[in-house]
Protein backbone atom coordinates (compact mmCIF):
# COMPACT_ATOMS: atom_id res chain seq x y z
CA UNK A 1 0.00 0.00 0.00
CA UNK A 2 1.08 3.54 -0.57
CA UNK A 3 3.08 5.84 1.63
CA UNK A 4 1.21 8.71 3.29
CA UNK A 5 2.46 11.55 5.48
CA UNK A 6 1.45 10.55 9.00
CA UNK A 7 0.75 14.16 9.93
CA UNK A 8 -2.06 14.18 7.37
CA UNK A 9 -3.67 11.17 9.00
CA UNK A 10 -3.62 12.58 12.51
CA UNK A 11 -1.79 15.72 13.52
CA UNK A 12 -0.97 14.87 17.10
CA UNK A 13 -0.43 17.19 20.04
CA UNK A 14 1.13 16.18 23.36
CA UNK A 15 -1.43 14.29 25.41
CA UNK A 16 -3.46 13.17 22.39
CA UNK A 17 -4.44 9.56 21.94
CA UNK A 18 -2.99 7.74 18.93
CA UNK A 19 -5.70 6.39 16.67
CA UNK A 20 -5.72 2.97 15.05
CA UNK A 21 -5.82 4.78 11.70
CA UNK A 22 -2.48 6.45 12.47
CA UNK A 23 -0.96 3.16 13.62
CA UNK A 24 -2.21 1.36 10.51
CA UNK A 25 -0.61 4.01 8.33
CA UNK A 26 2.69 3.55 10.21
CA UNK A 27 2.52 -0.11 9.21
CA UNK A 28 1.67 0.70 5.59
CA UNK A 29 4.54 3.17 5.42
CA UNK A 30 6.89 0.53 6.79
CA UNK A 31 5.72 -1.93 4.16
CA UNK A 32 6.24 0.68 1.48
CA UNK A 33 9.89 1.13 2.45
CA UNK A 34 10.48 -2.60 2.80
CA UNK A 35 8.97 -3.32 -0.60
CA UNK A 36 9.09 -0.09 -2.65
CA UNK A 37 7.69 0.03 -6.18
CA UNK A 38 9.70 -2.15 -8.54
CA UNK A 39 9.11 -3.96 -11.79
CA UNK A 40 10.98 -6.42 -14.01
CA UNK A 41 9.71 -7.52 -17.43
CA UNK A 42 11.22 -9.24 -20.43
CA UNK A 43 10.49 -10.18 -24.00
CA UNK A 44 9.02 -13.64 -24.47
CA UNK A 45 10.51 -14.07 -27.94
CA UNK A 46 12.98 -12.47 -30.30
CA UNK A 47 11.93 -9.41 -32.21
CA UNK A 48 12.86 -7.91 -35.55
CA UNK A 49 14.84 -4.68 -35.52
CA UNK A 50 15.23 -3.19 -38.96
CA UNK A 51 18.47 -1.66 -40.10
CA UNK A 52 18.85 1.99 -39.02
CA UNK A 53 15.36 1.98 -37.46
CA UNK A 54 15.04 2.55 -33.69
CA UNK A 55 12.59 -0.05 -32.44
CA UNK A 56 10.64 -0.25 -29.18
CA UNK A 57 10.97 -3.70 -27.66
CA UNK A 58 7.89 -5.42 -26.29
CA UNK A 59 7.84 -7.23 -22.96
CA UNK A 60 5.15 -9.86 -22.77
CA UNK A 61 6.65 -11.61 -19.75
CA UNK A 62 6.49 -10.24 -16.23
CA UNK A 63 9.10 -11.29 -13.68
CA UNK A 64 7.74 -9.17 -10.86
CA UNK A 65 5.71 -6.01 -10.47
CA UNK A 66 4.42 -4.78 -7.11
CA UNK A 67 2.82 -1.49 -8.16
CA UNK A 68 0.82 -2.26 -11.31
CA UNK A 69 3.54 -0.72 -13.46
CA UNK A 70 3.21 -3.16 -16.34
CA UNK A 71 0.35 -4.73 -18.28
CA UNK A 72 0.64 -8.04 -20.08
CA UNK A 73 -2.36 -7.27 -22.26
CA UNK A 74 -1.90 -3.72 -23.49
CA UNK A 75 1.15 -1.58 -24.32
CA UNK A 76 3.41 -4.34 -23.04
CA UNK A 77 6.55 -2.37 -23.89
CA UNK A 78 5.78 0.18 -21.19
CA UNK A 79 6.76 0.39 -17.56
CA UNK A 80 4.42 3.06 -16.20
CA UNK A 81 5.01 4.99 -13.01
CA UNK A 82 2.17 4.82 -10.48
CA UNK A 83 4.15 6.30 -7.57
CA UNK A 84 6.01 9.55 -8.36
CA UNK A 85 9.67 9.63 -7.45
CA UNK A 86 13.24 9.02 -8.55
CA UNK A 87 13.72 5.73 -10.37
CA UNK A 88 16.59 3.63 -11.61
CA UNK A 89 15.99 1.95 -14.97
CA UNK A 90 17.99 -0.83 -16.60
CA UNK A 91 17.38 -2.32 -20.03
CA UNK A 92 19.38 -5.37 -21.10
CA UNK A 93 19.19 -6.38 -24.77
CA UNK A 94 20.72 -9.26 -26.68
CA UNK A 95 21.57 -9.02 -30.38
CA UNK A 96 22.25 -12.56 -31.63
CA UNK A 97 24.94 -13.63 -34.12
CA UNK A 98 25.08 -11.68 -37.33
CA UNK A 99 27.50 -11.73 -40.22
CA UNK A 100 27.58 -7.95 -40.52
CA UNK A 101 29.13 -5.58 -37.98
CA UNK A 102 27.87 -2.03 -37.52
CA UNK A 103 26.44 -0.38 -34.45
CA UNK A 104 24.39 -2.06 -31.71
CA UNK A 105 22.64 0.32 -29.33
CA UNK A 106 20.13 0.21 -26.49
CA UNK A 107 18.43 3.35 -25.17
CA UNK A 108 15.53 4.24 -22.90
CA UNK A 109 12.52 6.01 -24.35
CA UNK A 110 10.53 8.23 -21.98
CA UNK A 111 6.83 8.86 -22.68
CA UNK A 112 7.29 7.68 -26.24
CA UNK A 113 9.12 10.84 -27.25
CA UNK A 114 12.39 11.42 -25.39
CA UNK A 115 15.26 9.08 -26.15
CA UNK A 116 17.84 8.79 -23.40
CA UNK A 117 21.09 7.21 -24.54
CA UNK A 118 22.21 4.07 -22.81
CA UNK A 119 24.97 2.02 -24.40
CA UNK A 120 26.36 1.69 -27.91
CA UNK A 121 28.98 -0.73 -29.13
CA UNK A 122 30.43 -1.84 -32.43
CA UNK A 123 29.12 -5.17 -33.60
CA UNK A 124 31.51 -8.07 -34.13
CA UNK A 125 31.03 -10.40 -37.10
CA UNK A 126 29.27 -13.62 -36.13
CA UNK A 127 29.32 -12.77 -32.43
CA UNK A 128 26.29 -12.10 -30.24
CA UNK A 129 26.17 -8.80 -28.36
CA UNK A 130 24.48 -8.17 -25.02
CA UNK A 131 24.41 -4.56 -23.82
CA UNK A 132 22.66 -2.63 -21.08
CA UNK A 133 21.31 0.88 -20.63
CA UNK A 134 21.28 2.20 -17.06
CA UNK A 135 19.79 5.61 -16.24
CA UNK A 136 17.97 7.37 -13.43
CA UNK A 137 14.86 9.48 -13.90
CA UNK A 138 12.53 11.68 -11.91
CA UNK A 139 9.11 10.58 -13.06
CA UNK A 140 5.55 11.57 -12.26
CA UNK A 141 2.56 9.27 -12.13
CA UNK A 142 1.41 8.12 -15.56
CA UNK A 143 4.80 8.65 -17.21
CA UNK A 144 6.35 5.59 -18.80
CA UNK A 145 9.65 4.19 -20.03
CA UNK A 146 10.39 1.70 -22.82
CA UNK A 147 13.51 -0.02 -24.11
CA UNK A 148 14.67 1.06 -27.55
CA UNK A 149 16.97 -1.05 -29.75
CA UNK A 150 18.96 0.20 -32.74
CA UNK A 151 21.40 -1.40 -35.14
CA UNK A 152 23.17 -0.63 -38.41
CA UNK A 153 24.25 -4.03 -39.67
CA UNK A 154 22.79 -3.07 -43.09
CA UNK A 155 20.18 -5.80 -42.76
CA UNK A 156 17.16 -6.45 -40.57
CA UNK A 157 17.92 -8.48 -37.48
CA UNK A 158 15.18 -10.91 -36.54
CA UNK A 159 16.93 -12.03 -33.40
CA UNK A 160 16.89 -9.17 -30.93
CA UNK A 161 15.61 -9.99 -27.48
CA UNK A 162 14.77 -7.86 -24.47
CA UNK A 163 16.42 -9.80 -21.65
CA UNK A 164 15.07 -7.44 -19.02
CA UNK A 165 13.58 -4.01 -18.51
CA UNK A 166 13.89 -3.22 -14.82
CA UNK A 167 12.67 -0.28 -12.75
CA UNK A 168 13.35 0.43 -9.09
CA UNK A 169 11.96 3.23 -6.94
CA UNK A 170 14.78 5.13 -5.25
CA UNK A 171 13.29 7.99 -3.26
CA UNK A 172 10.33 10.32 -3.25
CA UNK B 1 -14.87 1.67 -14.41
CA UNK B 2 -12.45 2.28 -17.23
CA UNK B 3 -12.53 0.51 -20.55
CA UNK B 4 -10.63 -2.77 -20.25
CA UNK B 5 -8.17 -1.70 -22.93
CA UNK B 6 -7.61 1.89 -21.86
CA UNK B 7 -4.38 1.42 -19.96
CA UNK B 8 -4.04 5.10 -19.02
CA UNK B 9 -7.53 5.18 -17.53
CA UNK B 10 -6.94 1.89 -15.72
CA UNK B 11 -3.71 3.24 -14.26
CA UNK B 12 -5.46 6.39 -13.06
CA UNK B 13 -8.16 4.23 -11.53
CA UNK B 14 -5.56 2.21 -9.64
CA UNK B 15 -3.93 5.36 -8.30
CA UNK B 16 -7.28 6.88 -7.31
CA UNK B 17 -8.22 3.74 -5.40
CA UNK B 18 -4.86 3.69 -3.65
CA UNK B 19 -5.09 7.38 -2.72
CA UNK B 20 -8.62 6.84 -1.42
CA UNK B 21 -7.21 4.55 1.27
CA UNK B 22 -5.41 7.46 2.92
CA UNK B 23 -8.42 9.70 2.43
CA UNK B 24 -10.69 7.27 4.25
CA UNK B 25 -8.02 6.64 6.87
CA UNK B 26 -8.00 10.37 7.70
CA UNK B 27 -11.74 10.17 8.18
CA UNK B 28 -11.27 7.10 10.35
CA UNK B 29 -8.82 9.02 12.55
CA UNK B 30 -11.33 11.84 12.98
CA UNK B 31 -14.06 9.34 13.82
CA UNK B 32 -11.84 7.62 16.39
CA UNK B 33 -11.04 10.93 18.08
CA UNK B 34 -14.74 11.77 18.11
CA UNK B 35 -15.46 8.43 19.75
CA UNK B 36 -12.83 9.08 22.42
CA UNK B 37 -14.36 12.47 23.09
CA UNK B 38 -17.85 10.99 23.29
CA UNK B 39 -16.64 8.43 25.81
CA UNK B 40 -15.23 11.17 27.99
CA UNK B 41 -18.48 13.10 27.97
CA UNK B 42 -21.11 10.39 27.96
CA UNK B 43 -21.75 6.97 29.49
CA UNK B 44 -20.48 3.98 27.54
CA UNK B 45 -24.02 2.80 26.77
CA UNK B 46 -25.25 6.22 25.69
CA UNK B 47 -26.64 7.01 22.27
CA UNK B 48 -23.84 9.49 21.64
CA UNK B 49 -21.18 6.84 22.15
CA UNK B 50 -23.09 4.32 20.04
CA UNK B 51 -23.36 6.82 17.22
CA UNK B 52 -19.66 7.65 17.38
CA UNK B 53 -18.74 3.97 17.47
CA UNK B 54 -20.87 3.29 14.41
CA UNK B 55 -19.08 6.07 12.56
CA UNK B 56 -15.72 4.46 13.37
CA UNK B 57 -16.94 1.08 12.13
CA UNK B 58 -18.13 2.62 8.87
CA UNK B 59 -14.82 4.41 8.39
CA UNK B 60 -12.84 1.21 8.99
CA UNK B 61 -15.07 -0.63 6.51
CA UNK B 62 -14.48 2.10 3.94
CA UNK B 63 -10.69 1.81 4.35
CA UNK B 64 -10.86 -1.94 3.86
CA UNK B 65 -13.11 -1.52 0.88
CA UNK B 66 -10.65 0.86 -0.77
CA UNK B 67 -7.82 -1.61 -0.09
CA UNK B 68 -9.82 -4.30 -1.89
CA UNK B 69 -10.62 -1.96 -4.78
CA UNK B 70 -6.94 -1.06 -5.10
CA UNK B 71 -6.02 -4.72 -5.48
CA UNK B 72 -8.81 -5.31 -7.99
CA UNK B 73 -7.90 -2.20 -10.00
CA UNK B 74 -4.26 -3.29 -10.04
CA UNK B 75 -5.22 -6.69 -11.42
CA UNK B 76 -7.44 -5.06 -14.02
CA UNK B 77 -4.54 -2.84 -15.09
CA UNK B 78 -2.33 -5.87 -15.49
CA UNK B 79 -4.76 -7.46 -17.91
CA UNK B 80 -7.28 -9.38 -15.86
CA UNK B 81 -10.90 -8.51 -16.46
CA UNK B 82 -12.77 -6.97 -13.57
CA UNK B 83 -15.31 -9.79 -13.80
CA UNK B 84 -12.55 -12.38 -13.35
CA UNK B 85 -11.12 -10.55 -10.36
CA UNK B 86 -14.53 -10.68 -8.75
CA UNK B 87 -15.44 -14.16 -9.90
CA UNK B 88 -15.57 -15.58 -6.40
CA UNK B 89 -17.41 -12.68 -4.88
CA UNK B 90 -21.11 -12.76 -4.15
CA UNK B 91 -21.77 -9.23 -5.36
CA UNK B 92 -22.30 -8.69 -9.04
CA UNK B 93 -19.68 -6.82 -11.02
CA UNK B 94 -22.17 -3.99 -11.55
CA UNK B 95 -22.71 -3.64 -7.80
CA UNK B 96 -19.00 -3.68 -7.16
CA UNK B 97 -18.42 -1.03 -9.81
CA UNK B 98 -21.08 1.21 -8.32
CA UNK B 99 -19.64 0.95 -4.86
CA UNK B 100 -16.08 1.38 -6.12
CA UNK B 101 -16.96 4.58 -7.91
CA UNK B 102 -18.75 5.85 -4.81
CA UNK B 103 -15.71 5.14 -2.67
CA UNK B 104 -13.49 7.06 -5.05
CA UNK B 105 -15.71 10.10 -5.00
CA UNK B 106 -13.46 13.10 -4.39
CA UNK B 107 -13.72 14.74 -1.02
CA UNK B 108 -15.36 11.68 0.45
CA UNK B 109 -18.74 13.18 -0.26
CA UNK B 110 -20.35 10.01 0.93
CA UNK B 111 -19.57 9.70 4.59
CA UNK B 112 -20.37 6.03 4.33
CA UNK B 113 -20.82 3.62 1.49
CA UNK B 114 -24.24 2.23 0.95
CA UNK B 115 -24.63 -1.20 2.36
CA UNK B 116 -21.68 -0.90 4.74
Amino acid sequence: MAYADLATIQNTDPGDILTAAWCDQVRDNGEFFVDPPTCSVSGSSTQNVENDEPTVLTAATENFDNDSMHSTSSNTSRVTIQTPGRYLFLATVRFDNNSNPGIRRVSLLVNGTTTIGGMQVAGVTNQPVRIQATRSFVLDEGEYVEALAYQTSTQDLMTVNLDELFAMFLTR
Amino acid sequence: MADDHDIDALGAQYRDARDAIATHRRRQARAELALAAARRRHPENSEQVATARAAVERAVADVRWCQAVTIAAGEAYKGQSFEDVLANQTATAAEIRQRALASLDAGVAAETLEGE
